[in-house]
């Protein structure tokens, strides 16, 4: 009788060593399958995630409150104007980047009571800031935020000298304002200057301006876009917005009021680098641009971070569990095996003295117990399906209430890149646990380390095993 | 030549800090076709003695020599596999397994050629010693006491071996059983040109003997 049969003769007739081993790495088992599977998962829709964001780099101003950008002297205002712009520009002209865009406010300028058109009636909130673009096809079509659907987009003569002209959201057009291609918005300059005497601020100048709409785009629900979720009503070219900056620079430069310094600001650019794997080495350029000068950056990857907080928690604690259970494993299969090795003792004892080698008996131990120890965790893995989502299903959900809830408690992050549009609902719906074949032949790796090493203590016993002393006793 | 030769054979066991001289300078031969039956009184030495002519323990000095060549040159384990076989007072057999299966494991050990078939080997074998097939396929501890020792001198058997080796092989079997084995191991011997090494205390077993060797009389010298 060789090596084979033995094993199986002897797996299948030592029936309760057989039945508490095999319940014992079933169970294990399971626990190891489900943490490689929530592990798997984890990994699977940061993946998905970032594919569909894409690669971005989103710089911001540390100073973002309309408030603090006024209280700047005039020479930290330039400063930090200059800087952010010379970052933009040497950034987006890096070969890396697919596209790149820039966003300039000017809260000078506001949307007039119309004659024609009621408009503010409407109150759009977001009217009163013109959005200024600087690319000829909007980014944010390139983000799939908004496709135009009639005219067309700004020319590059348009952008370069600031025409006034404005591509607007249908949904101007929905609100049962007939606009068509070609049609005039009026926005009002207002420069305002503190008056002493009132001891307020006071309007000092107006002026009309009468936009020409050139494009009518319609807005997109995509939840994997980037920074523009609110999206502006009203596109204008950046130059256009800088050319009434400078108008109400001249202005007060040659008047003597003290101007409310309305400045022309920017909230953040977005760059867009070809492929993720692109990502890390512009990172780097970014980090050596803006090395010390005052700007934040954020990254898709911080942005999937941010929203995969909960899920990755759940994947290292699911390492922890698979260590853990590894250990336990280890421990019990050991413990198992040696004590069914010590009652084994005198079959031990007959197979020495009938001559055989030490090596194959202790083949025929650690055959013994990956046959019945694998086996069972194979059966787990038939098992884990139903357990590693339906578990890691409630644990997520939890521990999202639990993270929602904390939340609330502090200020949200904002800084995010995509920080509303994807919620914590769509990464739960997303979040499917599934073991694909390589998790299972890592799964069966892991298990047979494991139950190899568990043999180390019974093998350890057979052989400093004498068979005079079993056998003549 | 003798097919397994003792020479100056000395063993002890440490007892507290002396060492308790059990074997001392014994020489023995033992040739194929014979019985032998080893007697002396109880503690004498004769399982220590049966333990080192098996390879289960070494010798402190001396030499043991299979067919003029030492058997720690062959190798303990080699030796066990393809030269002796050991029936022991208790049987050894592994209880999960029937009567043939625990044939096929030794058979499965040797290295020692035995044929094709052999199933067939072994249910002959254990049909030489009056097992038959029914009994042969059920587990062993469901055999009488005389028939799982008729299963281990089947096992013996099979591996095709000169020498076999017994210690008190019926201790615990009653007297009818007792010949039965008795019979057989002769038999083994003198039929079947085994050199079988038998260490009993039964005076009928000795009386069939070609040759007793009694321990005491010729090693035994207490240095306690
Ligand atoms: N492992 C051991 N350590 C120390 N002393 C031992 C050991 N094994 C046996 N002895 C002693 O060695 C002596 C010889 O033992 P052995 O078993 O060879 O005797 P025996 O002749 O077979 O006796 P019996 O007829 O009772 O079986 C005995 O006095 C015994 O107590
Ligand atoms: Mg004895």
């Amino acid at each position: 009788m060789k090596l084979f049969k033995r094993v199986l003769v002897s797996v299948l007739r030592r029936k309760t060593c057989t039945l508490i081993l095999l319940l014992l790495t079933f169970l294990i088992g399971n626990v190891m399958a489900v943490s490689i599977a929530i592990q798997q998962s984890s990994k699977g829709i940061e993946e998905n995630l970032l594919n569909r964001i894409g690669g971005k780099v989103l710089l911001k101003s540390p100073i973002t409150d309309q408030n603090q950008i006024y209280a700047l002297s005039d020479e930290d205002y330039e400063k930090a104007w200059k800087e952010f712009i010379d970052s933009y520009e040497n950034l987006s002209s890096k070969e890396k980047v697919s596209y790149a865009d820039i966003h300039y406010h000017y809260n000078s300028i506001q949307l007039l009571d119309s004659e024609k058109y009621d408009l503010n009636n409407k109150h759009y909130e977001n009217g009163s800031y013109l959005h200024g673009v600087d690319s000829l096809v909007f980014t944010d079509e390139k983000e799939e935020l908004l496709t135009l659907n009639k005219g067309s987009y700004f020319t590059k003569e348009m952008l370069d000298d600031g025409w006034d002209v404005m591509i607007i959201s249908d949904q101007v057009t929905r609100d049962q304002v007939p606009f068509q291609i070609g049609d005039r918005i009026d926005f009002s300059l207002i420069l305002t200057a503190y008056d002493p005497a009132q001891s307020q601020t006071v309007s000092v100048y107006e002026k009309v301006i009468s936009y020409e709409i050139v494009g009518i785009y319609q807005q997109i629900d995509n939840k994997y876009s980037d920074i523009q979720n609110d999206l502006e009503l009203f596109y204008v070219p950046n130059q256009n917005l800088v050319k009434y900056e400078q108008f109400a620079k001249d202005f007060f430069s040659k008047s003597n009021m003290e101007p409310n310094r309305d400045r022309l600001w920017i909230e953040s650019c977005m760059f867009r680098v070809h492929s993720l794997l692109d990502l890390p080495v512009f990172k780097n350029t970014v980090l050596n641009e803006i090395e010390d000068k005052q700007i934040n950056f954020y990254t898709s990857e911080d942005s999937v971070e941010g929203l995969l907080g909960t899920i990755k928690t759940l994947s290292s604690l699911s390492e922890n569990v698979l260590w853990f259970s590894m250990g336990a494993m280890c421990i019990a299969v050991a413990l198992v095996t040696f004590y069914f090795v010590k009652e084994r003792k005198h079959e031990i004892g007959i197979y020495l003295s009938l001559g055989m080698d030490k090596k194959e008996l202790l083949i025929q131990i650690v055959f013994e117990t990956l046959f019945v120890g694998l086996l069972g965790i194979i059966l787990s893995i038939g098992s884990q399906k139903y357990l590693s989502q339906s578990f890691s299903d409630y644990l997520v959900e939890t521990m999202i209430r639990y993270e929602d809830t904390e939340k609330d408690k502090f200020v949200t992050n904002h800084h995010v890149l995509n920080p509303d549009h994807l919620t914590h609902e769509d990464i739960v719906s997303q979040y499917e646990v599934h073991i694909q074949g390589q998790d299972l032949i890592l799964l069966l790796i892991l298990g047979s380390c494991t139950l190899i090493i568990s043999c180390l203590l019974p093998l350890g016993y057979i052989v400093i095993l004498k068979p005079k002393n079993i056998m003549l006793e | 030549m003798s097919i397994l030769e003792v020479k100056d054979l000395t063993f002890s066991y440490p007892d507290g800090d002396v060492k308790r001289i059990i074997l001392d300078h014994i020489s023995e031969s033992f040739d194929q076709g014979k019985f032998y039956a080893i007697v002396g009184f109880s503690g004498c030495g004769k399982t220590t003695f049966l333990s080192l002519i098996a390879a289960l323990d070494k010798p402190e000095s001396g030499s043991i020599m299979y067919q003029g060549k030492e058997i720690s040159e062959i190798g303990y384990e080699k030796y066990r596999r393809n030269h002796i076989s050991i029936v022991f007072q208790n049987y050894n057999l592994i209880p999960y397994m029937n009567a043939l299966e625990n044939v096929r494991v030794a058979m499965g050990i040797t290295e020692n050629p035995l044929g094709d078939d052999m199933t067939r080997l072994a249910l002959e074998h254990l049909f030489s010693v009056g097992i038959d097939e029914k009994k042969a396929k059920r587990r062993v501890n469901r055999l009488s006491g005389g028939e799982q020792q008729r299963v281990a001198i089947a096992r013996a058997l099979s591996t095709n071996v000169d020498i076999i080796l017994a210690d008190e092989p019926t201790g615990n079997l009653d007297r009818k059983s007792s010949e039965v084995i008795v019979d057989l191991l002769s038999e083994l011997a003198h039929q079947r040109n085994k050199c079988v090494i038998v260490v009993t205390h039964d005076q009928n077993v000795a009386k069939k003997s070609d040759k007793i060797i009694n321990l005491q009389t010729i090693g035994m010298k207490l240095k306690s």
